[in-house]
């Protein structure tokens, strides 16, 4: 896609929002450290996504992620000179009726390190691992399964678990 | 609690707690004899938190976990109410683009709702793109 496009929707969702709210905060808390740099580079990425930007690359189907095959993916890196630490995870949706706008929806921003990012982007579109979307639109019930262990919960404030797979794909 | 930041903290009613001082023991001479002493005084329904910290900096408190959970929940609902109206705000632009054909969010928008950094980044941002278009 080139960056002159009709108008897209942007549409960030909750959890994007819960990503860049962490990182803003721990920017907050080190001014003009690496955290500063990652979401100003971060936010730059994803004024081009708006603007019509292609992905890094589309995303295809690995049995040992969730399916994000609908997916692409963008690096985000505050080091130049390193090999991007983050990934943006995004989808673009066709406009349901004639005239209106893509959408494009950004689901996860994460650490690219054990895939990180690419869990959590699976486990906000409720996909588990290793069922690719046709399995998981042949079911009739959804299929809820976490292969992570889970942390001891007080209340409703569970810690989300850290424990993944070692993993990962670019 | 959930966040050790009160960036993003404007208008929560401790915003306006008044000025208080506290006695802050040095982190160095915290014993397990101090710990086993403020359990019990917990045990026994007392609440006097222990502050403790080096350079007589206030730094950290032991506080019982009844009122550990209760911040949190303070906190848990604060956030809930804050997302609530960004998505309320997000709702609503989504459907008033499904009808106009006008963009949703913009990523300037979102940048300011994170708070001063998102904010000044937008106001760059911003500032970037009249240059360009006045290039």
């Amino acid at each position: 896609m080139s960056e002159h496009q009709p108008p897209i929707r942007f549409l960030p969702t909750a959890g994007l929002k819960q990503d860049l709210q962490a990182l803003h905060d721990a920017a907050v808390m080190h001014p003009r450290g690496p955290e500063d740099r990652l979401l100003r580079v971060a936010l730059n990425q994803l004024g081009r996504i708006k603007q019509g930007a292609p992905s890094t690359h589309p995303l295809e189907y690995m049995s040992s992620y969730p399916d994000l095959s609908d997916c692409e993916t963008t690096y985000v890196g505050a080091d130049p000179g390193t090999k991007p630490s983050h990934r943006i995870v995004w989808r673009e949706r066709a406009p349901q009726r004639l005239g209106e706008p893509v959408t494009r929806e950004i689901i996860a921003l994460g650490e690219r390190a054990n895939g990180q990012a690419y869990y959590m982007a699976g486990q906000r579109l409720g996909r588990p691992v290793g069922f690719t979307l046709a399995e998981l639109a042949s079911q009739r019930e959804p299929i809820a399964r976490d292969p992570r262990p889970r942390h001891r919960s007080i209340g409703s404030f569970g810690a989300p678990s850290t424990n993944e797979p070692d993993f990962q794909f670019e | 609690m959930t966040h050790n930041s009160n960036a993003h903290d404007n208008g929560t009613p401790d915003a306006d707690l008044p000025k208080f001082s506290v006695n802050v023991v040095p982190a160095s001479k915290l014993g397990r004899e101090d710990l086993a002493t403020i359990l019990n005084t917990f045990r026994r329904g007392q609440i006097t938190p222990l502050i403790f910290g080096d350079n007589n900096r206030p730094e950290a408190v032991i506080i019982p976990f009844a009122a550990f959970v209760r911040l949190m929940k303070y906190d848990h609902t604060a956030h809930v109410r804050d997302e609530g109206a960004f998505q309320a705000e997000l709702s609503r632009r989504i459907q008033e683009s499904d009808t106009s054909g006008e963009a949703g969010m913009s990523v300037e928008e979102l940048a300011e709702s994170l708070g001063p950094l998102g904010q000044q980044w937008a106001d760059e941002h911003r500032a970037a793109q009249r240059e360009n278009r006045d290039e």
